[in-house]
């Protein structure tokens, strides 16, 4: 690939972000090329601080956050709209070591997920993706929701590692950080 | 036969006698290990419960869920965990579907990871509590001490052995 961050979006409405934001057009293509998008950023990334977080932090990030949505999709394909709240990203962050972790660990851990998480979502299709869930503070979401929500959240995180960027919306002031924590 | 001595003692959540792995730590990071390599060595099956392959879904599924916890537990203040129950999620996550080796992987990985976080925790994190509708109120070791036994079941189970 010609770079991490390459590849064909369109705006579209978030309903966990609240704001429009860039889903990639083949959102499951998208989510599996991550991995490897991930790890190509990481190696060329400059070895430098965005609002307090490396390129190791936001790996350990996305690690994580693929294991608490990997919970949120069982529970969502098991459960007859069952609730599900935000995380806090930033005491997760503090009190779960991400300045010690293993970084190449993460990334295992984050492939890893990624594919059991697209595994479920292959064999439930379209019928599981309209599958509701609600949110504490957004109501009534669904799991496709979710779903392009990581695609938008993976690509922001790739534009962050290799751009520097940390977007902020300045139509509706949601920040990233507020973004992953939905 | 086990290849890692255990110990009897009463599970501090459901109560039944358990049998976990003297070195416990050990035992659990290894634990990956050690069922992949069940799936290499033919065995006489237990074709009353699940099959083998169900049996990797279910512990790559429930390591996640023990990821999931953990976290919830390390930074939240006694968090309340919701509960699922492995037969729905047998059934409605395809057990009979899942690829083995994408289960195996995931089982691996989140255990290390698991594990990973649990060294850095210390003690301090293993004595932080968290709520159970079911269980009460409970330290985070009662669960890794649950996950060890309940590790070494299902080890026994796709070997075939009793």
């Amino acid at each position: 690939m010609d770079s991490v961050t390459d590849l064909p979006v369109q705006a579209q409405d978030c309903p966990i972000c609240r704001d429009t934001v860039d889903v990639p057009v083949d959102v499951m293509a998208a989510l599996a090329q991550m991995p490897q998008r991930l790890r190509e950023a990481l190696r060329t990334a400059p070895d430098r601080e965005y609002d307090g977080w490396s390129p190791g932090f936001i790996a350990v990030h996305l690690a994580d956050l693929e294991v608490s949505r990997g919970w949120r999709i069982r529970t969502i394909l098991a459960e007859a709209d069952p609730p599900i709240g935000g995380v806090d990203v930033d005491a997760w962050a503090e009190q779960l070591s991400y300045g010690k972790r293993d970084f190449t660990l993460a990334l295992e851990t984050f492939t890893a997920n990624r594919a059991a998480n697209l595994e479920l979502l292959r064999l439930t299709g379209d019928a599981g993706l309209a599958r509701p869930y609600h949110h504490p503070e957004l109501g009534a979401l669904t799991l496709g929701n979710l779903i392009e929500h990581t695609a938008d959240h993976d690509l922001a995180h790739l534009q962050q590692i290799v751009g520097g960027k940390y977007p902020i919306s300045a139509e509706t002031g949601v920040s990233l950080r507020l973004r992953c924590q939905r | 036969m086990l290849e890692f001595e255990t110990r009897k003692n009463d599970c501090p959540l459901c109560g039944a006698t358990m049998d976990i792995p003297v070195d416990m730590p050990a035992v659990m990071a290894e634990m990956p290990k050690l069922v992949s390599r069940s799936f290499k060595e033919p065995r006489p099956l237990d074709r009353q419960g699940w099959s083998p392959h169900e049996v990797a879904a279910h512990l790559a599924d429930a390591e996640v869920v023990l990821g999931w916890r953990i976290r919830q537990i390390l930074t939240e203040d006694e968090p309340m965990l919701q509960p699922f129950d492995q037969d729905v999620w047998a059934e409605k996550l395809y057990y009979g579907d899942r690829e083995l080796a994408t289960s195996l992987a995931t089982f691996s990985a989140n255990r290390q990871a698991n594990l990973e976080l649990l060294r850095f925790a210390g003690d301090a994190g293993l004595e932080r509590k968290y709520r159970h509708p079911e269980f009460g109120n409970r330290p985070l070791h009662a669960l890794i001490e649950h996950v060890a036994d309940h590790d070494v079941a299902h080890l026994r189970q796709v070997r075939g052995e009793k």
